[in-house]
């Protein structure tokens, strides 16, 4: 930015002038703010995402901030589209008019899904209500009935805080059933959550957020091991969390710069029977290698302990649905879903920390240009590996470094990727289990994988 | 209810000759502060027929010995990878170890056997559960406490009713909801009456040895005889006739007393 190309036509088409301008120099006072194209939308809310486009003084903060006010209102889920426009007012001397043109988005929505998970399909209704009361409100909701008899449905209710840039107040009801193949035991969580996410300064999400769940452990049949067994029953947790992470890569599922850092921690225990505290974190970083070579690498941990008050006021610890499970086609591959880590028969039973790191080079398919289909679409060789176990109390280096090195898996292989419209990632890999435990279900050969999740 | 699928389908599988491991363990919820009535009366009654096998188990108090149970009832039994629950089931499981207290019956004795534990599940047991869901005093008093006290507030209260509710759908069908008190407690009377007449002046049911129709009552009418509920009849009915007390202290003082480490009844 700085630099304008003005170019002024006749209606022949025919250039006549072309002028080079400087804007760093060029004054600049927003005289009068128009949006087009509101209806139900209220104006104080328009007026408050509007608001810092009042305080430029100069030509070259206009611009950006022009841009950065166009994204906070494409962010308030209002409008299907924001288009600008930027004129001289005439009324003083530095004073220009901002144009928006918006399109405000339906105020009800409803829609029909069938899909396909690793555990069963499932169709499912979905009913959503816009900017309702005209200030970016949206309330949603959701049924779905799965093949193996599991129904969930959500309720959710979120509004944009636009005082506070973008960020948001959420809530939602929630009662889901799911079964977990690998344990053996079938799991319905039943409740409330609020959420607020705020981004105060450089793009950094927090997001503070308190749960209440009764969970309904059950065990999946009479197969079920015993110390799956133990944990049924029900349960409620009330947990207090605090995550921050900053995603600074070019898309979700395939990016080829930038990099995500999130750190979270989690405390329950207050009102409930299960308390514990958890914190995990989880790193990614992308560059580019060699021209379309783009190398990854991605960390991520988990710990989970109970504090000693915790311990006294005889909370539960993290039962199976809370614990860490490690492995699968898009997590440490070469092994079965959570199929890395301790096992009773063929359940896993899962550990209290874990630790992954994976390693990718991705490259596009040979003689087929940048764009199109294969943007979406790499060949990546990998390598994979982590550790997961208990962790004794207050270990110290020696003690550590035996207990990595005792749980550690590791695998590597090559593989195709897909990218399903930045929401999931389709992975079919060829992969070689290099380093593993007794008990762990490993998985040579083909793997197929789709999720959301990818290390 | 007893489930009458498990134990046909025990019976299909070949019998097993292997001893009586060492490591059986019972899980039963906690008796003093949260197990109510009608599951105290089950898991007594397996106690019982375990001791009058001379079999040795475990006893293991759990918090949510229900929802481990396959059929989410108590008692159940880890025998090895087996998990075998309620009373039926559990004495065809043993019985498929070659070990059964009716091996000495006639095949009418045992019919006569199967009759009356039928007669005592339907209406002691069915009894039991109206106190314990439908009677209003005994709910507050006795039932939501204990219930209750197994879970966090406010999710004990939530179950409590589901569980009520549950309930009383279950006695509505069999016609059992709507019985008023004075009702239940002349079925019980009846149903003693009649244990009563078949016992005569025997020791047992079945002449000299227990079988698990004595291992049953015993269950029932000892819990029916100790639990303190705000009504105080009930044992009342139940101390009316004198040859069933007397078959109760005989299981008691034969079976729980002189078996070391076992759980005092008094």
């Amino acid at each position: 930015m700085g630099v304008v190309h003005a170019k002024s036509k006749t209606p022949g088409d025919e250039i006549i002038e072309t002028r080079i301008l400087d804007t760093s120099s060029l004054k600049a006072r927003v005289d009068r703010i128009h949006v087009q194209g509101l209806q139900r939308t209220k104006d104080d809310f328009v007026q408050a995402a509007v608001a810092p486009l009042m305080e430029v003084t100069e030509m070259n903060n206009l611009f950006l901030t022009v841009n950065e006010v166009r994204n906070t209102l494409g962010q308030l889920a209002c409008f299907k589209s924001v288009a600008v426009g930027i004129d001289v007012s005439g009324t003083t001397p530095d004073g220009v008019e901002v144009w928006f043109y918006v399109e405000e988005l339906k105020r009800h929505r409803g829609g029909f899904k069938a899909q396909g998970g690793n555990n069963e399909g499932s169709c499912g209704i979905g009913f959503d209500s816009v900017n309702f009361k005209g200030r970016g409100e949206k309330a949603s909701f959701s049924y779905e009935y799965g093949t193996r008899k599991t129904a969930s449905f959500a309720l959710d209710v979120s509004k944009p805080l636009v005082d506070l840039g973008c960020s948001k107040l959420a809530a939602s009801a929630f009662s889901t059933n799911s079964i977990s193949p690998s344990s053996l035991f079938r799991l319905t969580s039943r409740g409330l959550s609020l959420g607020l996410d705020l981004f105060p300064f450089w793009d950094v999400q927090h997001r503070v957020s308190w749960d209440g769940c009764w969970r309904d452990l059950n065990c999946m049949s009479i197969d079920t091991p015993f110390s799956v067994r133990e944990e049924a029953g029900h349960s409620l947790k009330s947990g207090l969390r605090y995550s921050v992470s900053k995603d600074s890569r070019d898309s979700k599922m395939l990016p080829t710069e930038g990099t995500l850092w999130r750190l979270s921690s989690e405390a329950s225990g207050f009102g409930g029977d299960v308390g514990f505290l958890q914190h995990g974190f989880d790193y990614q970083a992308n560059f580019r290698v060699l021209g379309n070579l783009v190398g990854q690498v991605g960390l991520s941990g988990n710990v989970q302990y109970q504090t000693p008050w915790q311990t006294s006021m005889s909370l539960k610890a993290p039962q199976i649905c809370d614990r860490c499970f490690m492995g699968g086609p898009l997590d440490v591959r070469g092994f079965r879903i959570n199929g890395a880590g301790p096992h009773a028969d063929a359940a896993a039973l899962g550990a209290s920390t874990k630790l992954a790191y994976g390693a990718h080079i991705y490259f596009p398919m040979p003689g087929i240009s940048h764009y199109g289909f294969s943007d979406s679409f790499r060949f990546h060789a990998f390598a994979t590996a982590g550790h997961i176990g208990e962790l004794q109390e207050k270990p110290n280096f020696e003690e550590l470094r035996h207990t990595l090195r005792q749980n550690l898996r590791a695998s590597c292989g090559i593989g195709m990727v897909l990218r399903l419209g930045d929401m999931a990632r389709l992975e079919l890999n060829y992969a070689l289990p290099m380093i593993w435990q007794n008990g762990d279900q490993r998985q040579r050969g083909f793997q197929l994988g789709i999720g959301v999740d990818y290390l | 209810m007893p489930s009458v699928l498990m134990a046909e389908l025990q019976a299909f599988e070949s019998p097993v000759k292997e001893p009586w491991p060492d490591d059986v363990e019972m899980y039963v919820t906690h008796e003093v502060e949260q197990i109510l009535l009608p599951e105290s009366s089950s898991c007594l009654a397996v106690q019982a027929f375990f001791r009058m096998c001379g079999l040795r188990y475990k006893l293991q108090m759990r918090i949510n010995a229900e929802s481990m149970s396959p059929s989410g009832k108590i008692p159940f039994i880890r025998c090895g990878k087996a998990v075998v629950s309620e009373l039926d089931p559990i004495v065809s499981f043993v019985a498929h170890r070659g070990i059964s207290l009716t091996t000495e019956l006639s095949d009418v004795e045992k019919s006569d056997m199967r009759a009356y534990m039928s007669l005592v599940y339907n209406v002691l047991g069915n009894a039991e559960q109206h106190l314990m869901w439908c009677d209003r005093v005994t709910f507050l008093e006795v039932t939501y406490p204990r219930f209750t006290s197994a879970f966090p507030r406010p999710l004990g209260g939530i179950l409590c009713y589901l569980r009520q509710r549950k309930m009383r759908k279950k006695l509505r069908v069999i016609d059992w909801e709507s019985k008023d008190l004075e009702k239940v407690y002349s079925e019980i009377d009846n149903c003693c009456r009649v244990l009563s007449e078949r016992l005569g002046s025997q020791k047992y049911f079945f002449g000299n040895k227990p079988t698990e129709l004595d291992a049953l009552v015993f269950g029932h009418l000892f819990s029916l005889l100790t639990t303190h509920l705000p009504d105080s009849r009930l044992s009342a009915v139940v101390h009316t006739y004198d040859n069933l007390v007397e078959l109760c202290s005989t299981v008691e003082n034969e079976f729980f007393q002189r078996i070391e480490g076992s759980v005092s009844l008094k």
